[in-house]
């Protein structure tokens, strides 16, 4: 049943943010099933070349720099592919650039952590959402097409505030 | 030593804070800015659209200073390992064909993606106004497969490449419903 493969993700969200309100949650589940199906059957007639979890790739590197997925700890090299929810790290010397599949760009610097908490892109439409958790350090970026396409779908959470990206250069910074 | 470690305490809460800057755009983009938006219900709290300016945001959301004029130098240097910035290919198709105006271009783009490390393809196919919507999608897909096949005869590994299909959502110029355009009918190929 791989056209119901969106849905845990999306019912975690909406049950997260509607706990309290059951019937919209199952209209949103029927909304997110009929998605799904619309997805499965353009999927049928459309068969993606990439590999389908790549979201972004490691394109500059150095010094200590590292991507953590599901507990593994692999080198940030160019051309190595980012995941859903991986974790970039770098160390006291270390840098890393990336370029999301949005044409997001990313830059972080030393002794940085950033982790990225939702990413969903329609390569057709433009449209996604991008959400990220930075820790420490600093990130300078220069947004893409998802935050172009929506004020709201682009968001940096720091340990004391949400940014919500308009676009389309920026940095922050968190001591 | 409690006094001593509440004081620490304090000193390391005072500095847990963050330093945002926004920067104007690169050319031929919108300005944006970005919002302080409410954690629990991502309502925007201030909207921050100034260009070059640095913002201090302290424990409290509202608490915000501007201070200082951030310089665009300054941004380089702390963005030092920003990859580099996509490039765009347009390929025009002979009228009824699949054939390209120019072949030449293809060559261009080999050349660019052996100039960058860990290089990506994305290869979007667009369609004039001419015919049903939902057909010129999978038009434009096929459109996009075919190059996405030239670049892998000439060495390009198919895993770096994805291909995608924009239908008629993009007209590079605009005209009414059913016009036949050349402009219009036309692969985008980025490399990033």
């Amino acid at each position: 049943m791989s056209k119901f493969s969106i849905l845990p993700i999306n019912v975690k969200y909406i049950s997260n943010k509607n706990a309290s309100l059951p019937k919209r949650y199952f209209r949103m589940k029927r909304l997110i099933c009929k998605i799904a199906v619309v997805k499965f059957i353009i999927l049928l007639f459309f068969p993606c070349s990439a590999a389908f979890a790549a979201i972004g790739t490691v394109k500059v590197a150095s010094g200590s720099a590292i991507v953590i997925r599901n507990g593994q700890v692999l080198a940030a090299l160019p051309g190595l592919r980012i995941e859903r929810s991986d974790i970039l790290q770098t160390g006291k010397n270390g840098r890393m650039g990336i370029t999301f599949v949005d044409l997001s760009r990313f830059s972080l610097g030393p002794n940085g952590r950033l982790s990225i908490v939702e990413y969903l892109y329609d390569s057709t439409t433009k449209r996604g959402r991008f959400l990220t958790k930075m820790d420490r350090g600093s990130l300078a970026a220069i947004s893409g097409n998802i935050a172009r396409s929506d004020r709201k779908a682009m968001q940096v959470r720091t340990p004391d505030t949400l940014l919500g990206v308009i676009g389309t250069r920026f940095l922050v910074v968190v001591k | 030593m409690r006094k001593v470690l509440l004081i620490l305490i304090f000193f390391l809460s005072a500095c847990a804070q963050s330093v945002i800057a926004i920067l104007p755009p690169e050319s031929g983009q919108s300005i944006g800015g970005l919002e302080i938006l409410d954690i629990a219900t991502e309502t925007p709290i201030v909207s921050l659209s100034e260009a070059n300016t640095q913002i201090k945001l302290g424990k409290t959301r509202r608490d915000i200073t501007k201070i200082s004029f951030y310089n665009q130098k300054k941004f380089y240097d702390d963005a030092n390992s920003m990859p580099p910035a996509p490039v765009k290919f347009l390929l025009y198709f002979k009228q009824g064909s699949n054939d390209l105006v120019d072949s030449k271009i293809i060559d261009l783009i080999i050349l660019e993606i052996g100039r960058r490390a860990g290089a990506d393809v994305e290869i979007t196919g667009h369609t004039d106004t001419a015919g049903d919507p939902i057909l010129n999608d999978l038009v434009s897909a096929k459109r996009a497969s075919n190059i996405e096949q030239l670049l892998v005869n000439r060495g390009i590994a198919p895993t770096i490449i994805r291909t995608a299909g924009r239908g008629e959502r993009e007209l590079r110029v605009l005209t009414d419903d059913d016009v036949d355009n050349a402009e219009n009918r036309r692969v985008e190929v980025t490399i990033y």
